[in-house]
């Protein structure tokens, strides 16, 4: 390193490491496949479902470990059954559908987390609690990018039906779709991107990443499709500013990710061109937090 | 014969469909938390009509339109659409259903053409690609509604009447024989109430048949054919000038409703409610 680097020296100091070239490539990755979804969640009112996936996952990846079966998909089994859980109680209970999974989502942690400490690893599972995109290594980068491959086609392919399902599920039903079982396939594409994201930025922060870049889109378009470009080059941005911030602060590039998606996120909120007329959005399960 | 018989079985010819368009049979409806919510409900509509569901709030109004959508599985009883399952019905774009304003996410990102485009969907192929043909019917559904200057508006941009109309229109793209509007009248103005009156005598004349429900009762004579009023379960069913009756009127709204002159009030007991419909009132008075 020279003694008195110019600023392009300095921006391109990071581009020079094998490790940060790879981890821009799998982080802006990550983080298209995240804003994609991110757009259906928001739309859908599934800010807290994600936060839920999110915090679930934990048992399933411990369990997974133990019994020697992909991570992922330990990850994608708890997430799911978590929710579903919490959405199956629902007609039973007086306790509004937010609680019920808040409550579940966070038993879910704490097994996850009394597992953790009880099993033997050596495994870093502070990774899976908050990323580690600088360190990446080729298995996870494969399945990182097997798993967010997949959502992202599902997506494309089922793309019409998930806008209709989020925007108006009765309608849906009407003309003879299946708003529960587009419904579970939009719970397990959100799940799928949730493994995708985890060696990234983290059990923790993840949730960032399935919600910003989809309000940002929503302030910013009148149009589902304009919504999604604008979601993605927010991520996009975010991942490759985040990235490049962490190299310099050695480390915490989940965190730096996600704090130049919460930057984003203010800048739309007062660029976003009039507030739309406020309606009582349907009831759903995170109407509390959105 | 009468457009609307009430729980009988009627051989009504629309359209080439040989049976009832909705038949509904001893239908109770009640929700998992233990509410009750229609009790042996049984009506049938069968020629082309304009028919008014009308009771008051909580009497069921909702939950029947959600049972005829199959969105609540009945405790017991049938609804039969066309002689067939409502799901079997679904998947034929039989039925199509206008929401209430409320229901609808209203900042949602799509423009009114894409709502209409949504009439289309369950008859596209696998990948949801519009044909030609999806288009042309879409922009002929949004000329019939007078919305064709705001098809590209995203509809958080409209006002009460133009949402009103857009979802009308995605009803007509979808081509159903069977139309459903939950409160289409509710804040709009007299002019949009007029034109939506005028399409839906259209749609009567093409064949349609036609449910809408609404509280607001007086204005049931002045475009529908046929009533079903019901209060928890069925008060009566059938054309306007023998069904739309003061005595009916009083035994669906149990003397809540305005205007109505005292002596059509059927008498109340100072006691306790004898009978099981008295009951019922009392407990939805109770309520209101």
């Amino acid at each position: 390193m020279t003694a008195d680097p110019g600023f392009l020296d300095l921006l391109l100091e990071p581009l020079r490491h094998g490790f940060m070239l790879k981890a821009l490539a799998v982080g802006t990755f990550v983080s298209v496949v995240c804003a994609v979804l991110s757009c259906f969640v928001v739309l859908k009112g599934w800010a807290l479902v994600g936060d839920a996936l999110t915090h679930a996952v934990l048992p399933g990846i411990v369990l997974a470990y133990i019994v020697g079966l992909p991570m992922g998909l330990g990850a994608l089994a708890s997430g799911v059954a978590c929710v579903v859980l919490a959405g199956a109680a629902r007609p039973y209970s007086r306790v509004k559908p937010d609680a019920l999974l808040g409550i579940a989502f966070s038993g879910f942690l704490a097994l996850g987390l009394i597992l953790l400490v009880a099993t033997p690893s050596e495994i870093h599972f502070i990774h899976v609690l908050f990323g580690n995109l600088l360190g990446i290594e080729a298995p996870e980068i494969v399945q990182a990018i097997l798993t967010g491959s997949v959502a992202l086609a599902a997506v494309l392919v089922m793309r019409k039906d998930l806008v209709l399902v989020c925007f108006d599920p009765g309608h849906a039903r009407v003309i003879g779709l299946s708003p529960g079982r587009l419904e579970l396939l939009l719970l397990v594409l959100v799940a799928m991107t949730v493994v995708t994201a985890l060696e990234a930025v983290g059990v923790v922060l993840v949730v960032a990443m399935l919600v910003t870049p989809g309000c940002i889109g929503f302030l910013l378009a009148a149009r589902f499709s304009r919504m999604v470009v604008i979601a993605v080059a927010a991520a996009i941005v975010a991942a490759v500013a985040g990235t490049l911030a962490s190299f310099w602060l050695n480390g915490a590039t989940g965190a730096s990710i996600v704090l130049v998606l919460f930057l984003l996120f203010v800048v739309a909120l007062f660029a976003s061109p009039r507030v739309r007329r406020r309606e009582s959005r349907r009831e759903t399960a995170a109407s509390p937090l959105v | 014969m009468s457009p609307i018989e009430p729980s009988r079985e009627t051989a009504a010819d629309t359209a080439g469909a040989p049976c009832p368009a909705i038949e509904v049979r001893d239908l109770t409806v009640a929700y998992k938390s233990g509410t009750v919510a229609l009790v042996d409900v049984s009506f049938a509509l069968g020629e082309p009509t304009i028919c008014g569901l009308v009771g008051m709030n909580g009497s069921g109004k909702s939950t029947l339109f959600k049972a005829i959508m199959g969105f609540l599985e009945p405790r017991h009883g049938t609804v039969t659409i066309c002689g067939g399952t409502v799901v079997a019905a679904q998947k034929q774009n039989i039925v199509a259903y206008v929401p209430q304003a409320e229901e609808v996410d209203w900042t949602f990102p799509v423009s009114v053409r894409d709502v209409v485009m949504t009439g289309r969907q369950g008859r596209m192929g696998f990948l949801r690609i519009p044909s030609h043909e999806d288009a042309r019917i879409v922009a002929e559904s949004l000329s019939r509604v007078g919305m064709e200057a705001f098809a590209d508006r995203q509809i958080g941009e409209l006002s009460g009447g133009q949402r009103k109309r857009t979802f009308l229109a995605r009803a007509l793209a979808q081509g159903a024989r069977i139309l459903l509007l939950d409160e289409p009248f509710a804040g709009v103005d007299i002019k949009t109430e007029q034109a939506i009156v005028a399409i839906l005598r259209d749609l009567q004349a093409a064949g349609h048949v036609i449910l809408v429900s609404t509280h607001n009762v007086s204005s049931v004579p002045t475009f529908c054919d046929s009533v079903v009023m019901i209060n928890k379960t069925l008060i009566a069913a059938g054309p306007i000038e023998t069904t739309f009756t003061p005595e009916n009127l009083g035994r669906a709204f149990g003397g809540a409703l305005y205007g109505l002159p005292i002596g059509t009030l059927p008498p109340q007991p100072a006691g306790r409610p004898s009978g099981p419909i008295q009951k019922l009132f009392a407990t939805v008075r109770g309520v209101a």
